[in-house]
């Protein structure tokens, strides 16, 4: 698809899945609103930067083009502009705001409308988060230890998370993973584990830097598919990435638990229990 | 992530059974009941419709037994970002969260239940083929009309099946 | 009697076949006794429904409406909001999964015209359903949508909740036209099948809604209307509508009684042998198991609203004269009135324990006719019927159109009953034509109405730029004066009666206040040359604050104008507009209108 971004700089861009974008700050050129017939979709800003805006959707519209507009703010939707009658896309204030957008679910032979393609642009996946969530249970059920005399499973502050993950028995898994641990007991190899998956280790220097611009990209992309936070609802999963990112420290088992249980109960699994 | 495993549950729970053997199953009982006359439904529906369970129940059973190897979010890590762990871990790792998630979501009692449903219903269905054999004509609503009873108690019966599949998570889940 | 008008959305069962007949759509009809009106087919249908509980329209939701092998099917979210836009639907059966994509030799073989999906389509965050059902709800508030699916109710129940639907049918369940009929009949926009209460307008049909819904337990409901609102019809209609049925329905007009006589008829006497009183059983005893209705409750007196909210909270009574012998009773009671009670409980003449207990089962507004003059031609039809049956020897005539639309001029104040005033004094005026006309029809006072149309929320246009009046201006000044203000103690005489009138004139300035603001802030733009107002930025610039968001302002709007004696034309569009973007939850808890 080719998209045209009206309001949001200038240039050129390529989405995933082959789509691409063009930036124009104005529709209009030399006075005459642009053409947009090479377009699938016209993502049209509509603000005091954009005062030609409305003339163009209207034109656009006239032409027989109103299924391709989707109109753009980088706030909420102002109430003067309901009546314009397109799909709307709020709180996109940059370029980059666009290209976030999750163009990649966006199929390649798409021919639906522009609220039809609304409801692709405005969900995420949660890869990152469903990984993170597996190395925890990793990471806790190998540093686990069963109290024989209490018959459960502890230390303590990891309780509430084993149990959520399903840990039930003395028989559990445990003896496969004894000979595990003792490979995991050095701390590059559980660096290695945890940076990895997500293009964070450098296997060369088998050291990485918080500097490094992929944290930022990483702690980024995170934050984007936990979605709008209120609050201390991931507190511990930021403390956790926070030690990995440190290299000096291995984040402890209880922020390790805290952090499963809290992306657990945001990948929509009910709240861990405290014991 | 829909997996190929996914497509072939909705398909048959959500796109035949619920969609469409269920419906027709339910305006057939009300045919039966007078509430509806359907010349073209009279017509089919004991011979192309009802023996529609036959290959069902074989996809049904199929889906169960596929059921635990399909959906254990063991299948996560072949896809990135923990495509990217070494292989050690990945096993180590992937028979882990596996035998978390049988315990977690009581996997072995879901498919069990399921599988009892399908036998039920498959029993009700022998019933229903065996007194469809006294029948004389089974192209008329009114000649089956004796046999309501046995059709709502393998509607009935189809019917817990669609909500035994419903057990199954939607999704690989991994927490 | 009308069935009801079924929307429903739904990629398989809307789908429009080549040649033949939606095989699956046809099944969907026999189980939940549904009568297909669509008209997409064609030749005739073998399908008969013999008491089909609702008509239906299928919608596919998707372009194209008729998709063969190599066609690519997309989701039509335009398509279905202007069918939803053309017709007055009963209520909106919405599925959740629409598939997309192209039409493969192997999806046409598995289910004809259908496509093979694509990744994302069976996503429950991603359902096409949900999407769908949040335009609908931004767009039609008051429309009824249930989700009728076959995916797990599980899986959607917290987004299909907060997104607008009002329940999930899922698809398969046993006793399916029952479920369905109860659906309809629970949140269904359908006129009352005994037509008693005429009507087919948005307005009448959620008033009518809510009643049903306030009649399916035992609480106090109260009701209110202007009046000749026809409020005892709706008293009726709840009592109608009971889950269990029952025949008591007690009648008690609060304005006939006076205080000395409320209590004995409401209680009832004992025997008094020496006074020669013989026993009388009151309204609340004889509506036991049943329905007490109040009709213009504000007039009851004080002793009496204690005695009621005793009968309320302990569920008994003591006749007079006999006051030891308590007797249960189980009532739940109707009132009505067209006075604001809620204002009346501040100022204290009623009292506010009895307004909650009143109305603990909700509260229901009977709109007035000038909010539903499309009801006025139906309205019109039987009351000229009534008067041509009453009137021995009037003929039957035909209600010309330029009549019905010289009727709609008119805002009846009196409403229902004023209107049938006008029409009963038509016939019996001209027993011996054929043709009501509008020299027949004499308007109270002539007084022409300013729109001939209800009311609709609109983009508001601003009035012209008003004149300042004498003395105004100097808001700081005023801010000053009122702040300084001291109220004397010892001149009893000036503060008597004055809450009412100072609560108005507080409530007035605030309205003015806005009224100003904007049209201070209104703009010009292509469409409205005149002006068009800026709610949000009128707010802004009322409380100095950039940061105000729309939600803010409109909240604000709402609670300037509640209290506001009159509107005038702007805060009326103003108030309208914001309420159909933003409505106002009821009062009582758990009452939907």
């Amino acid at each position: 698809m080719r998209i045209l971004v009206v309001g949001r700089g200038t240039g050129e861009e390529s989405l995933p899945n082959g789509h691409s974008v063009s930036f124009a700050s104005h529709a209009t050129s030399e006075s005459a609103i642009v053409d947009i017939q090479a377009f699938d979709f016209v993502l049209q800003h509509i603000g005091p930067a954009n005062p030609e805006a409305q003339d163009a959707i209207k034109h656009w519209q006239d032409l027989g083009h109103g299924h391709k507009l989707l109109g753009l703010t980088g706030g909420e939707r102002p109430i003067s502009y309901y009546h314009l009658k397109i799909p709307w896309i709020e709180n996109a204030a940059t370029q980059l705001a666009v290209l976030n957008l999750n163009w990649a679910a966006v199929p390649t032979d798409f021919a639906g409308s522009g609220t039809d393609l609304l409801g692709f642009l405005l969900t995420h996946s949660l890869e990152n988060l469903i990984a993170l969530a597996i190395l925890c249970q990793g990471y806790l059920v190998l540093n686990a230890e069963y109290d024989a005399t209490a018959h459960r499973w502890g230390p303590p502050e990891i309780l509430p998370a084993l149990t959520q993950m399903g840990v039930r028995d003395s028989n559990f898994v445990r003896p496969l993973l004894d000979i595990k641990k003792a490979g995991m007991s050095r701390q590059e190899i559980v660096r290695e584990y945890w940076l990895k998956p997500f293009g964070l280790w450098k296997e060369a220097e088998k050291e990485e830097s918080a500097d490094d611009p992929k944290w930022a990209e990483f702690e980024r992309i995170v934050k984007k598919e936990w979605g709008s936070s209120t609050g201390a609802e991931n507190d511990s999963l930021t403390a956790m990435l926070t030690d990995l990112k440190g290299g000096k420290e291995l984040p402890s088992l209880a922020v390790v638990a805290d952090a499963y249980c809290e992306i657990a109960r945001r990948l929509g699994s009910s709240p861990c229990v405290r014991v | 992530m829909n997996s190929a495993f996914q497509k072939r549950c909705g398909e048959f729970n959500h796109d035949w059974l619920k969609n469409q053997y269920l419906t027709a199953l339910g305006s057939w009982l009300n045919l039966l009941d007078g509430r509806i006359s359907d010349s073209a439904l009279e017509r089919s529906f004991v011979s192309e419709i009802l023996p529609q369970w036959e290959g069902a129940r074989v996809q049904a059973e199929s889906l169960a037994c596929d059921f635990e190897i399909n959906m254990s979010p063991r299948t996560l890590l072949n896809t990135p970002p923990l495509s990217r762990l070494d292989d050690p871990t990945k096993e180590w790792l992937g028979e882990t969260i596996h035998q978390l998630w049988m315990r977690r979501v009581r996997v072995s009692e879901i498919v069990s239940a399921v599988l009892r449903e399908i036998d039920g219903a498959d029993q009700a269905y022998g019933r229903l083929r065996q007194a469809l054999c006294t029948c004389s004509n089974t192209e008329s609503g009114e000649a089956m009309r004796s046999l309501r009873s046995e059709f709502s108690e393998f509607r009935s019966c189809c019917q817990r099946v669609a909500r035994a599949f419903e057990l199954f998570p939607g999704e690989v889940r991994a927490a | 009697m009308r069935l009801p008008r079924i929307l429903i959305i739904d990629d398989l069962f809307g789908r429009t076949l080549v040649g033949r007949r939606n095989e699956e759509r046809a099944r969907l009809c026999g189980q939940y006794l549904l009568k297909d009106v669509t008209g997409d087919e064609e030749g005739r249908s073998s399908l008969t429904i013999n008491s089909p509980v609702a008509e239906v329209v299928f919608l596919r939701g998707q372009k194209p409406s008729r998709s063969v092998i190599g066609d690519v099917v997309e989701n039509d979210p335009d398509g279905i909001l202007q069918t939803v836009r053309s017709g007055d639907w009963s209520m909106v059966l919405l599925d959740l999964c629409f598939y997309t994509g192209r039409v493969t030799e192997e999806s046409d073989r598995k289910t004809a015209g259908v496509p093979k999906g694509r990744d994302g389509d069976d996503d429950p965050r991603r359902y096409f359903g949900l999407q769908v059902l949040e335009l609908l709800h931004r767009e039609f508030p008051d429309l009824p949508v249930v989700i009728l699916s076959s995916k797990s109710r599980n899986e959607v129940s917290l987004e299909f909740s907060s997104k607008g639907a009002l329940g999930f049918l899922p698809r398969g369940d046993e006793g399916s036209p029952e479920a369905l009929g109860e659906y309809i009949l629970k949140h269904g926009l359908i006129p009352d099948e005994s037509d008693e209460i005429i009507g087919n307008s948005k307005p009448i049909l959620l008033s009518l809604r809510a009643a049903r819904l306030a009649a399916r337990n035992r609480k106090n409901v109260l009701l209110l209307g202007e009046r000749g609102t026809g409020k005892e019809l709706f008293a009726r209609y709840i009592g109608r509508h009971r889950p269990v049925a029952t025949s008591e329905f007690v009648i008690v007009n609060s304005a006939e009684l006076t205080p000395e006589l409320f209590a004995s008829a409401l209680f009832g006497i004992e025997d008094r042998t020496a006074t020669g009183v013989k026993k009388r059983i009151g309204l609340i005893e004889e509506a036991n198991g049943g329905d007490l209705f109040f009709d213009e409750v504000k007039d009851m007196p004080p002793l009496i609203q204690a005695a009621i909210l005793r009968a309320i909270e302990q569920r008994e009574i003591a006749r007079q004269g006999s006051e030891d012998r308590k007797i249960q009773v189980d009532v739940r009671f109707l009132s009505a009135t067209n006075a604001d009670l809620e204002r009346m409980s501040e100022e204290g003449s009623f009292r506010s324990d009895l307004l909650d207990r009143l109305r603990d089962g909700g509260t229901i507004y009977l709109p007035p006719l000038r909010e539903r003059k499309e009801d006025i031609p139906l309205l019109v039809e039987k009351f000229v019927r009534d008067a041509e049956s009453h009137l021995a020897g009037a003929l039957v005539r035909q209600i010309e159109p330029a009549a019905l639309q010289k009727l709609c001029t008119y805002d009846w104040p009196g409403n229902i009953r004023e209107l049938r005033g006008c029409v009963f004094r038509a016939v019996s005026e001209y027993p011996d034509v054929e043709h009501l006309v509008p020299v027949h029809v004499h308007l109270p006072n002539e007084r022409m109405s300013q729109s001939s149309v209800p009311l609709r929320p609109a983009i508001a246009k601003v009035e012209p730029k008003r004149e300042l009046a004498e003395g105004s201006g100097d808001l700081d000044g005023l801010i000053e004066r009122i702040e300084g203000f001291q109220f004397d103690p010892n001149n009893r005489g000036d503060l008597v009666g004055k809450l009412t009138k100072v609560r108005r004139a507080y409530a007035g300035l605030l309205s003015r206040y806005l009224a100003t603001a904007l049209s201070a802030t209104s703009k010009s733009t292509p469409d409205n040359p005149e002006g068009e107002i800026q709610i949000t930025a009128a707010i802004k610039l009322m409380r100095g604050d950039k940061t105000v968001t729309t939600s803010q302002a409109f909240d604000e709007v709402k609670r300037l104008l509640k209290e506001s004696p009159e509107l005038d034309p702007l805060l009326e569009r103003a108030y309208r507009y914001v309420l159909s973007l933003r409505p106002t939850k009821p009062k009582s808890s758990g009452k939907k209108q």
